[in-house]
């Protein structure tokens, strides 16, 4: 993968204690313009945290965190429940935190394939809906960075499937880097171009057909879920035309990666 | 009916109020602050003191006791152990009883506890206007101002936060003109009735509104409506301004919600 030489975002050696506690170990992550990072482990590996630590809303225990001056980045939370007592339209949120500039709004819309909702109020989307809507909403920003915090909640298999390929689409469009976070890594595997697995402290990273193999990420998620991980990965290089864009097959170079990735 | 100069002030502050109350309490109802914004009135009666003691303005005494409060529930809502509504509850009747208690100490003062607790619409001075407007076009200012990052965080306050929005900065101006916006109408509505021009009017204009400035604009004019219709009572059958006013709201709010129900909902 191409070495940026303008990382967007950088956490270095996170961590971070509630109380005693401390969920977050010296852990090492950042993400590129045009790269699609995703952020997996299982639950209570400080996902989240080191999320909300990136994002500037939580204060690490140690480490620090760059972002490259006058970023501008895009949120998807990862539940937005709006109260009915709140009129609220869809093209009224997207304006939300910043004005778009002129016509990115519709623009965004178009992309996420939304533009009939424009006039529909919030509450009457369905989860999906909602989902696209809040993707358009953080793109009519313009960001340089989009993070999403497990962005398929109350969405089916086949719409979170559609949901990722969408994010993978955008990044090819608009350039923009990516940071995501998830629970599976089949869902992700075809749309990411870097996975961070962290469990408390960083377990591995690189491209997903290297981390789905190693040791560390087969202990966690069982060897089982590893080969059926394998096989899906297998069926998915063939299917991943359909995106529209050409992502090259990464068996040959997979293996052997460190575990720091090979991007820094 | 002739209308005397008396009855035109009370009707010009109330249209003051109304016009402000109206958005200020659509941000109430959105963010469920009903109760903060009854216990933030109630500490007014301690300004009112406040302001009998040190001899100055009363409405002074008021913003001066309100933002005191305001502040003081920001400190105290860090700690975990007791939640928010308990400490209103606390607050609210704290502040309320030692306002009464400082007002029957003065001796040599006389009072209208009655005028302050519920309002003496009919009372409004030239110099109470100038209050009401004047304080009432820097709250509308100050609001239009921090629209969008407050209703940024009213939405979601971490994303609002996560794209840059200073939430502690919007929070702490929007409890001001709370307070400010307290200071100006207790006269017209008095204190203990005050969050339901707040908060009546906005819920009324919730049905016909499909954007949050369709239903500031709507909540503006409903509560001016309540403020003419609660006037026009008082003065046809002498009953008391300040409920009144209360009581048109609250028709209005009903008739509101019956269209709604005939007429199908406007806005989901």
């Amino acid at each position: 993968m191409a070495q940026s030489e303008s990382v967007l975002i950088e956490g270095r050696g996170i961590t971070h204690a509630f109380g005693k506690n401390e969920v977050l170990s010296g852990v090492d992550i950042s993400v590129n313009p045009g790269e699609v990072v995703t952020l997996i482990g299982p639950n209570g590996a400080g996902k989240t945290t080191l999320v909300r630590i990136l994002l500037g809303l939580l204060r690490q225990t140690a480490g620090e965190v760059s972002r490259r001056p006058g970023l501008t980045l895009g949120y998807l939370p990862q539940q937005l429940i709006i109260d009915p007592v709140l009129p609220l339209s869809v093209g009224r949120l997207l304006s939300l935190t910043s004005r778009p500039a002129p016509g990115q709004a519709e623009r965004a819309l178009n992309e996420v394939g939304a533009a009939h909702l424009i006039d529909q109020s919030v509450q009457s989307l369905s989860g999906g809906e909602l989902q696209r809507v809040l993707l358009a909403r953080a793109l009519a920003r313009s960001p340089d960075l989009l993070v999403l915090d497990e962005p398929i909640q109350g969405i089916d298999v086949s719409g979170q499937t559609e949901l990722y390929e969408l994010i993978s689409r955008i990044r090819s469009l608009r350039g923009c880097g990516v940071l995501m976070i998830s629970h599976d890594l089949h869902l992700v595997m075809a749309s990411t171009d870097r996975v961070v697995c962290i469990n408390g402290h960083l377990c591995c990273s690189g491209q997903p057909e290297t981390v789905s193999r190693h040791p560390e990420y087969m202990a966690m998620f069982g060897a089982r879920e590893a080969d059926s991980l394998a096989v899906y990965t297998h069926t998915h290089d063939h299917s991943h035309d359909m995106a529209g864009h050409i992502v090259p097959t990464h068996s040959h170079d997979a293996e052997g990666r460190d575990p720091a990735g090979g991007d820094n | 009916m002739i209308l005397d100069d008396f009855i035109w002030r009370g009707m010009l502050g109330g249209f003051g109020v109304a016009l402000v109350s109206g958005p200020l309490g659509c941000f109430i109802v959105w963010r469920r602050m009903a109760y903060f914004g009854d216990s933030l009135a109630h500490s007014a009666l301690l300004g009112v003191a406040l302001g009998f003691l040190l001899g100055i303005d009363v409405r002074l005494g008021t913003l001066a006791a309100c933002v005191a409060l305001a502040l003081f529930l920001v400190l105290l809502q860090g700690q975990k152990k007791l939640s928010s509504d308990t400490l209103l509850g606390i607050l609210a009747h704290t502040s309320l009883s030692l306002g009464l208690i400082a007002i029957a100490f003065m001796e040599n003062i006389r009072v209208d506890l009655l005028g302050y607790l519920f309002g003496d619409i009919l009372s409004v001075t030239a110099r109470d206007l100038g209050w009401i407007f004047g304080g009432g076009a820097a709250a509308l200012a100050a609001l239009t101002l921090i629209w969008r990052p407050l209703l940024a965080i009213t939405v979601h306050e971490e994303l609002a936060r996560a794209e840059g929005v200073s939430v502690w900065a919007v929070r702490l101006a929007f409890m001001l003109i709370i307070a400010f916006m307290i200071a100006a109408a207790m006269k017209i509505v008095g204190i203990l009735l005050i969050t339901s021009l707040l908060i009546i009017p906005a819920a009324a204009a919730r049905r016909f509104s499909k954007t949050p400035e369709q239903m500031a604009a709507l909540a503006a004019l409903i509560g001016t409506l309540a403020v003419a219709g609660g006037l026009a009572a008082s003065m046809r059958w002498d009953t008391p301004s300040g409920p009144s006013v209360v009581v048109a709201a609250a028709a209005l709010f009903a008739l509101s919600s019956a269209g709604g129900l005939l007429g199908g909902e406007v806005g989901d």
